[in-house]
């Protein structure tokens, strides 16, 4: 569907992984009418192989997910050196630091790993996604021009 | 002619009396000085301390070097005031005894100062000084204190019990402390009178003033053997101490708690609200996109996404409903192996159908409580459910769940145990704070929020133990001091079943 010519480059990919195969297909449908290519995942079971292999350039992450829940495959992204700089954007349905408290997610806040680079609370709206992906993404950029 | 001689005999009388009373007086009498020095004393004095001229008071009847600490002649020689206390003196080597001590000044008429006190002390017996200080203390100790006799007519009470609970003396201990027409039921002093043994009871009573009053009262035979030569209780004593303030911290804490179950359940309902509503505006995003391209399949999509999360609408409306339910506890006094045998009878046949073994450990003749029956019937079935669960999602061959009840310090337990699955440390953290499910589409991850509400409004808690693979045990304790009261509702239904007429409860 390269029905925007002027991209020339790769086409940024998001991996979107969240629980809620809606939430999947929706954010994945957005992303994929914007420019980016979009990979769902809905479940965190072989997600880290998954990036690994698929390389995204950033990760939507439902960090309140059953079993093997999303923080735990965050805090396996940042412990391996394959994964710990790709950038992470927490999407919840919770407000952030206020009730991370009580969610037990203060483990995100508390200095021990690395925070993610953003944090979106459910519902999202298509604008403040859009502008958070891309201003992440042009940062990267930058940085990997400069280095 | 008689009246005549006492008016010329008068000041002949009083000269002896003056000359000889002094020392005639059966009690002792000494002078002291502003120094505390004997400066005189009477016969008796010098019979009971021996030779006493020129020494300090304090040496002489206390054995001390310097003038007592709380010494009521000095308070004298300042106010010029008489005294009486209780005091312990020598009266012979390492022998003290008790007497009643009085101190007065002796000033001459019209003049300020106090040059000399009199000093006079009589001696009591030990039995009568113990009786004075038993007779403070069952006056002054702050508690309610009666003594009661056979028909439970109070025969002497405190001043505490008459400040609080107006006159009591001769009247029936139930009339004064409840404003009842007749005994309480389990009198602890009833039972005293039967058995002769010490009982305790926690009761609420109505003061003077018509308030509610909270004690815990503990009835003993009134002997110092603790029963009567013929084996007949005679009299009982009542200590009662109020707890009133307690108990009203304790149901503003429990309040405080059930307003904190509250919010967390908000908070969880949020957030699954949240993931619905995300699901909405994505199916309308998907449809539009849809049809602004004229692609059916588009449309098609999106029109899917929005059914499915109007179901999730629905299903959790419904959850809602019947978590809601549940928001006026009903309480009756009932058997608590009730809903657990209930529960084991619903669950049988359906645990074997899943290979699921069964089973019942319930302790036998547990006292009736005051519970919400179908509160405790809703919770097991969660708890009961869930282990079936973990069970069908193990790989052992083996499954069993064991569904028990006991008693212990003073609190009804229920456990659910079972060897399934068993929970990692993240699911064990989140499972009671967040609107959490494992079983993706096949939960609404409210089982559990509503079995800790339920637990909660009981004044209980629900504990966890769980271990990856090794199984997991829900334990709700309840402890009986904290059980809700009998509401209404409660007294309803058990009148309606009574008369074999259906109770009134919509839903």
């Amino acid at each position: 569907m390269s029905d925007s010519p002027e991209i020339e480059t790769r086409r940024s990919k998001i991996l979107i992984v969240d629980d809620e195969r809606d939430i999947v297909e929706y954010l994945s449908t957005v992303l994929e009418d914007e420019g980016f290519a979009a990979v769902g995942l809905t479940q965190t079971a072989g997600a880290l192989n998954q990036i690994n292999v698929q390389r995204p350039d950033l990760v939507l992450l439902d960090v309140m997910m059953p079993g093997h829940t999303g923080l735990s495959l965050y805090r396996a992204m940042r412990e391996s050196e394959a994964t710990k700089d790709i950038p992470v954007v927490i999407i919840s349905g919770y407000a952030r630091k206020e009730e991370f408290a009580h969610m037990d997610l203060s483990e995100l806040e508390s200095g021990r790993m690395p925070r993610p680079e953003g944090y979106l609370e459910k519902p999202i709206a298509v604008a403040t996604l859009l502008t958070t992906i891309r201003r992440l993404l042009g940062r990267r950029e930058t940085r990997s021009g400069t280095a | 002619m008689d009246a005549e001689r006492p008016e010329a005999e008068r000041p002949e009388v009083r000269k002896l009396l003056s000359d000889h009373l002094f020392d005639l007086a059966p009690i002792m009498m000494a002078v002291l000085d502003p120094e505390f020095r004997i400066v005189d004393a009477n016969a008796a004095f010098g019979t009971m301390l021996g030779p006493w001229d020129g020494r300090h008071c304090y040496e002489l009847l206390k054995g001390l070097s310097a003038p007592c600490d709380r010494c009521q002649a000095a308070w004298t020689f300042a106010d010029g005031k008489p005294r009486v206390c209780d005091d312990r003196l020598i009266v012979g080597k390492g022998i003290t005894s008790h007497f009643v001590v009085r101190v007065a000044s002796l000033a001459a008429e019209g003049t300020a100062a106090t040059p000399f006190i009199l000093w006079v002390a009589s001696n009591v017996n030990e039995a009568s000084s113990l009786q004075r200080e038993n007779d403070i203390l069952f006056e002054r100790v702050p508690c309610y204190v009666t003594v009661l006799d056979r028909d439970l007519e109070v025969v002497r009470a405190n001043r505490r019990m008459r400040d609080t609970f107006g006159k009591a003396w001769g009247k029936r201990c139930w009339e004064v402390y409840k404003r009842a027409d007749r005994p309480c039921p389990s009198c602890p002093a009833l039972m005293v009178f039967a058995d002769g043994k010490e009982h305790s009871a926690e009761q609420t009573g109505v003061t003077a003033t018509g308030e509610e009053a909270h004690y815990v009262v503990t009835a003993s035979p009134l002997t110092r053997e603790g029963e009567t030569p013929d084996g007949k209780v005679k009299f009982v004593i009542e200590i009662a101490t109020d707890v009133t303030h307690l108990r009203t911290l304790e149901r503003e804490k429990l309040e405080a708690e059930r307003m904190a179950a509250v919010g967390q359940t908000v908070a969880g309902l949020a957030h699954g609200i949240k993931n619905i509503l995300m699901g909405v505006e994505g199916g309308i995003y998907v449809m539009e996109s849809g049809m602004r391209r004229s692609q059916m399949d588009r449309v098609d999509r999106g029109v899917q996404m929005l059914k499915r999360n109007v179901e999730k609408i629905s299903s959790l409306v419904k959850n809602l409903l019947s978590f809601s339910k549940g928001r006026q506890l009903c309480v009756a006094m009932v058997d608590p192996n009730a809903p657990a045998r209930e529960i084991l009878e619903l669950y049988g046949a359906m645990a074997k159908t899943a290979g699921v073994d069964l089973e019942g450990v319930l302790q036998e003749s547990l006292a009736p409580a005051p519970l919400d029956a179908e509160g405790i019937h809703t919770c097991l079935t969660n708890l009961v459910s869930n282990a079936i669960d973990a069970c069908q999602a193990s790989e052992k061959k083996d499954c069993r769940v064991v569904l028990q009840t006991s008693e212990s310090d003073g609190a009804l337990v229920y456990e659910v145990s079972d060897n399934g699955c068993g929970m990692d440390y993240e699911v064990k953290t989140k499972i009671f704070t967040t609107f959490f499910t494992t079983k993706g589409a096949g939960g609404t991850g409210l089982g559990l929020l509503t079995t800790r509400k339920i637990v909660q409004e009981h004044g209980g808690k629900i504990l966890l133990e769980s271990d990856q693979g090794k199984g997991t045990k829900f334990r709700i304790v309840l402890p009986r001091e904290r059980l809700p009261v009998v509401t209404a509702c409660g007294a309803g239904v058990d009148e309606g079943q009574k008369e074999g007429g259906s109770h009134g409860e919509t839903q």
